[in-house]
């Protein structure tokens, strides 16, 4: 399987800001590529350098095993993207929106937007001005739009946002379906790291314009640390005892009176034993798994504990 | 109510607004001073040719500011305080705030009279500057305080009219409508006073905010009650259905 | 090609911009009518009349409309937040520019086209009566003309719409182009000729005055004018963040 999008030291200049810094962002032939950042990291600064719609400071983009560049703009009939709020004409109805793309994307079957709105979910309002639409009903017009010329590629920036439970569950559902039935290749960004957590083969996380990790989703689980997570009534007694009398430094207060113990974790009996010996209360003991947002969290240096 | 006009003049800086009412106040009378400027006039050598000559001058930018650009500048201004809240999306937030809407009404209105000053005041500040520097005298007091009292009365003629393009930039919620409203305006008003202001000119409320040039520089005769029926009734008028709509409409 | 210009006309569907071009083009013929129906104005010549009409168009009303409409075309993908959309399609933004410049030209044709008919209809209600065919094939020439010369003129608005991405710095440059025209077409200055905002206005007052208006200088400043503001405009276009 190839590539479908290869970056090479990919920077961004604004002017005195800094948005991205020597990005290398690799995503293989059916990947749903789960782009993570907080606000400001960089994320949508980097879809629109892929898309081309600002110029990157220095660094190039592969896409498809092309060189993209204002000469390559045919490569860009095999991506579909949503990139933040989807814009549309407010004044047109979601079939005439819909036209404009099909016929500007050069596709001659005029079904494809039926069938795209069925998939998204809204074909009931095909004929419905989209200045009449909630926000959710854009959201998925966005992604109606996104697919509606068969991309082999598709760019996702926020795709949920806006969206009820039960849209969100189907937008997750159908980005599976495609992935698996069209070999279609996602590039998400979110900020739902449990919604990337149940559909992503692949995590990339930026942190101020830099590219942190890139890692299988596979791997990220085998690294993802056990721990011992012990809610107790008085936190400090808790850690002077696990380094006092057990030896125990591994560990961290993750909230008050949460202790997570990262170190002896077939010792969790004796932990326990010890600390009701010396007149605590334990309220919760178990062995647990680091999440993506503790993973996440701690690659960015947003760590909230007392002592790590 | 102080907090709400402070926040409307808040919401002008760094906008383009400030820079076109500046820009809209010396467009005249800069044109006017680089033709002069580049005609070289040095026919005009006593003093009181050149005060007389300035006199008619200053009348000329005054009623081709008025004639020409005020109506659209004002409409822009209008349509652009009241119709930025739909397009930057912030009529949720204000709308939702305890402060009632026809206080909000109020405010932007104050806040486009005020703009509506400013545009006037560079405009006499730069006509005289101008006209000063070419000519190097300027006219006599009795002159410049009738401009002045002229251009006040201008000034309250316009804030008459002011509710019609509110109307249009609150029912259309975007500046297209009243930037046209205003050109179409503006080309009524020129052939309605084209000769002078005869007194069918005198019915049409659009050329009220102009017959005190005419009236007062020209002596133009003008027929006090219709002059005033018609602002009356336009200003009534439109205030009324600008605040009935502003106060029934949906907000979404 | 066509599917570009077809998916901007439909843009325009029930947006105020294609209304705004009709009334445009015939407001000037109402207002005539009604003055002369109430003032009761003795038989003009069909020459008087629609010089009367043409000028004021011409001088007031068209720098400021065409450059209305023009800001109108470019800055909505900004004010409706399409540009993400119509910058990514897998079309060079030169056609797009393109694309959108021809509609705008069909737009100021339409305005044209809507005021030679306006004033046609309104002079017959008027006086029940048609010019003679000479005259109307000279008329229509020279506002073939002028309509081209308009074309080479509107490169400027759009460069000022690009630049600033919003509607307002456009109407500007239409008033600051009225002021120029109106001084412009007076004969203060040898200058005048080549004022590129002048050609439109000299083209029709050609049709009147024929043997008082020189165009060579109109016709050299209308393309020079429309070579070099093209040039920025397709630079700027295609160099531009979209944002």
């Amino acid at each position: 399987m190839g590539y479908i999008l290869k970056t090479y030291n990919l920077t961004k200049n604004f002017k005195s800001f800094l948005a991205v810094k020597d990005l290398n962002m690799n995503i293989k032939q059916g990947d749903i590529y789960g782009f993570l950042g907080e606000n400001g990291a960089g994320k949508t600064t980097t879809i629109r350098m892929i898309m081309g719609l600002i110029k990157a400071t220095s660094g190039e983009i592969e896409l498809f095993s092309e060189k993209a560049s204002k000469q390559n703009r045919n490569l860009l009939q095999r991506i579909g993207s949503m990139i933040e709020y989807p814009g549309f004409y407010p004044n047109l109805t979601a079939g005439e929106n819909l036209e404009i793309h099909r016929r500007m994307m050069g596709m001659q079957d005029k079904n494809c937007i039926m069938e795209s709105l069925k998939i998204a979910g809204i074909q009931d309002v095909k004929n419905k001005k989209v200045k009449e639409f909630s926000l959710g009903m854009k959201q998925r017009l966005g992604i109606a739009r996104a697919i509606l010329h068969h991309p082999e590629f598709l760019i996702l920036d926020e795709p949920t946002n806006g969206l009820d439970p039960s849209g969100i569950k189907e937008i997750r559902e159908l980005i599976l379906d495609l992935c698996h039935t069209q070999g279609i290749t996602f590039l998400i960004s979110s900020h739902i790291l449990s919604e990337i957590q149940q559909m992503a083969t692949k995590i990339g996380i930026i942190h101020e314009g830099k590219l942190l990790e890139e890692i299988e989703y596979d791997e990220l689980q085998k690294r993802n640390r056990h721990y011992i997570n012990i809610k107790v009534n008085d936190d400090k007694k808790a850690s002077f005892i696990l380094e006092q009398k057990l030896n125990i430094s591994d560990y961290v207060i993750w909230e008050k009176n949460n202790l997570r113990v990262y170190e002896n974790l077939e010792k969790a009996s004796e932990i326990n034993k010890i600390l009701v010996s010396n007149d605590l209360r334990i309220d919760e003991l178990c062995v647990k798994a680091d999440s993506l947002e503790d993973y996440f969290l701690r690659l960015t240096g947003n760590v909230k504990s007392v002592k790590s | 109510m102080f907090n709400i006009i402070y926040s409307e003049f808040v919401k002008l800086k760094k906008s383009y607004i400030l820079i076109v009412a500046l820009f809209s106040g010396c467009v005249i009378s800069g044109t006017i001073f680089i033709t002069d400027m580049l005609r070289q006039r040095n026919e005009l050598v006593s003093l009181t040719e050149r005060v007389s000559f300035l006199e008619g001058r200053i009348v000329d930018i005054d009623r081709m500011s008025a004639l020409f650009i005020y109506n659209i500048i004002f409409s822009l201004i209008a349509a652009y305080i009241f119709s930025r809240e739909h397009t930057d999306k912030t009529a949720n937030t204000l709308y939702a705030y305890s402060a009632g809407r026809m206080k909000i009404f109020f405010g932007k209105f104050i806040t486009t009279c005020a703009l509506i000053v400013f545009v006037y005041l560079i405009q006499v500040l730069t006509t005289y500057l101008s006209l000063y520097i070419e000519w190097g005298v300027l006219p006599s007091a009795k002159f410049i305080s009738a401009d002045i009292k002229v251009n006040i009365c201008s000034i309250l003629l316009q804030f008459l009219l002011m509710p019609i393009p509110i109307l249009i930039a609150n029912i259309t919620r975007n500046i297209i409508v009243p930037i046209v409203y205003g050109l179409l305006g503006d080309v009524m008003v020129g052939l309605l006073l084209g000769a002078g202001a005869n007194i069918y000119s005198q019915f049409c409320p659009l050329t009220l905010p102009i017959l005190p040039f005419y009236h007062y520089h020209k002596g133009d005769p003008i027929d006090i009650v219709i002059v005033s029926g018609s602002a009356i009734i336009t200003f009534s008028v439109f205030m009324l259905l600008c605040m009935y709509h502003y106060s029934k409409v949906d907000i979404d | 090609m066509l599917n570009i210009i077809y998916c901007e006309i439909l843009k325009l569907k029930k947006s105020y911009i294609i209304p705004v071009a009709v009334i445009g083009g015939m407001f000037m013929s109402i207002l005539f009518e009604l003055t002369s129906l109430v003032f009761k104005e003795s038989m003009q010549t069909f020459e008087q009349y629609s010089s009367n009409l043409e000028i004021p168009n011409i001088v007031v009303l068209y720098t400021i409309l065409f450059s209305l409409i023009a800001g109108f075309v470019f800055s909505r993908e900004f004010t409706d937040r399409t540009s993400s959309v119509i910058y990514t399609y897998p079309i060079s933004r030169i056609k797009i520019f393109i694309g959108k410049l021809i509609t705008i030209d069909m737009l100021i044709s339409l305005v044209y086209l809507v005021k030679v008919i306006s004033i046609y209809f309104s002079y017959y209600i008027l006086n029940h009566m048609l010019p003679e065919s000479t005259f109307t094939m000279n008329y229509l020439k020279y506002n073939i003309y002028s309509l081209i010369a308009q074309f080479l003129i509107i490169p400027i608005p759009i460069l000022v719409t690009n630049m600033s991405k919003n509607l307002i710095l456009p109407v500007i440059y239409g008033i600051v182009g009225t002021v120029v025209t109106m001084i412009a077409s007076g004969k203060m200055f040898q200058i005048n000729d080549y004022v590129p905002l002048v050609a439109p206005y000299k083209f029709i007052m050609k049709t009147y005055i024929p043997n008082l208006i020189d165009l060579n200088h109109s016709v050299l400043s209308g393309i020079v004018c429309f070579i070099i503001s093209m040039i920025i405009c397709i630079y700027q276009y295609n160099k531009d963040d979209i944002v």
